[in-house]
């Protein structure tokens, strides 16, 4: 087989397991799984299924035997989290531009996103389940955020939602020139489409007014701490962090309902 | 030098939404949403759409406030320490707690 065919990341973990039938190819490197023992057992993006539920052909069953207790089901990571780069480049748009992230910092807010998807999810699929649903649909999502907690996030999100469907019903079997008049309509203010209408009216709950994330929590900041901050740091920082009336953004929607001023729902629009 | 996002910022929320840049990839976080339970059937297509937005929201505060954690402890960079007091500070963050205390005691 011509390594060239494939990209250099599949070729670039050895397979060290003896009794893989493919030792010598490199289909079973990365296309399937790393490690090609497990990844012919679970089959292609089946990862982390227990191996002895679905022996593989090829091997003797002696040698699947030892392959299972030894190695742990591996679950790709790309099977499990974002992509750091798509990771490290919003928390970059959040960061001042002098700050540093360490690494585990970033492995942690991608754990943490994995793990915020799988919450909303179990919370939106129980919902489904209840009203005996089989799709979980773009409102359940939006519910379960509701009911978890992320009440902040309604707004933006079924404004960015509805701007989608907007899109995506305008592609629909459109010509192909009607991207790049999207892209000036934008540069036109006046062209924009009012998106200003109420979006509450899908959620009964009257919004509240959500706790002001613009400003670092002063719970624990000792007022000693504040004071050393002379008043160049103080306005630098609320600046860094949006806060305040001094933003501008004039009718963004993050100010309508108190949400921090952290992204645009529709940064073309800013 | 060009400023990062001077581009993409532009087409952020995407030109359409079906091959417009969404900051995550739609893909991703469709297996991460079947990975969460083994009932969970069928998954609508705007359904990832909506996270890929959330997830943005949700690392804007959660890194917003690691940041200030950070910021009171004299430092400039972001550690996972930081990012641990922001999560468990925060109530809604509660969630995550066992995921920043399997990887506090390393």
């Amino acid at each position: 087989m011509n390594r060239h065919l494939f990209p250099q990341s599949y070729w670039r973990y050895p397979c060290t397991s003896d009794t893989c039938p493919f030792n010598a190819c490199f289909s079973c490197h990365g296309v399937i799984l790393m490690d090609c023992s497990v990844g012919r057992a679970g089959g292609a993006g089946v990862a982390g299924v227990p191996l002895n539920q679905d022996p593989p052909m090829e091997l003797n069953p002696a040698a699947a035997g030892v392959a299972a207790t030894a190695a742990p089901p591996v679950v790709r990571e790309q099977d499990r989290f974002m992509p750091i780069a798509n990771v490290i480049r919003i928390m970059r748009r959040v960061l001042p531009a002098h700050a540093k992230i360490a690494d585990d910092a970033k492995e942690m807010i991608q754990e943490c996103v994995s793990e915020y998807i799988s919450f909303i999810t179990s919370e939106a699929n129980e919902r489904c389940q209840r009203e005996q649903r089989k799709t979980v649909t773009a409102e359940d999502v939006l519910w379960a955020m509701n009911k978890l907690g992320f009440d902040d996030y309604i707004e933006p999100l079924t404004l960015y939602l509805h701007r989608y469907r907007e899109l995506e019903g305008d592609h629909r079997g459109s010509v192909r020139g009607e991207a790049l008049q999207l892209i000036k309509h934008r540069a036109v203010p006046t062209a924009v489409p009012d998106m200003t209408t109420p979006v509450s009216q899908f959620f009964t709950t009257a919004p509240v007014p959500p706790p002001n994330y613009a400003m670092p929590p002063p719970a624990t900041a000792a007022p000693q701490h504040l004071n050393l901050l002379s008043e160049s740091m103080v306005s630098y920082f609320l600046g860094m962090y949006g806060g305040g009336e001094g933003s501008s953004a004039s009718g963004s929607y993050s100010h309508v309902n108190g949400m921090p001023n952290f992204d645009h729902p529709y940064p073309p629009y800013k | 030098m060009r400023q990062a996002g001077a581009y993409s910022s532009m087409l952020v929320g995407g030109v359409s939404g079906r091959t417009g840049p969404h900051s995550l990839p739609l893909a991703r976080i469709k297996r991460i949403m079947k990975r969460s339970s083994e009932d969970v059937r069928m998954i609508s297509a705007e359904a990832p759409v909506v996270f890929s937005k959330a997830c943005e929201l949700l690392i804007g505060v959660l890194v917003r406030r690691a940041w200030a954690a950070a910021f009171r402890r004299k430092r400039r960079t972001l550690h996972k320490e930081d990012v641990a007091a922001a999560v468990t500070n925060t109530d809604v963050f509660d969630f995550l707690a066992q995921v920043v205390l399997q990887q506090q005691p390393k």
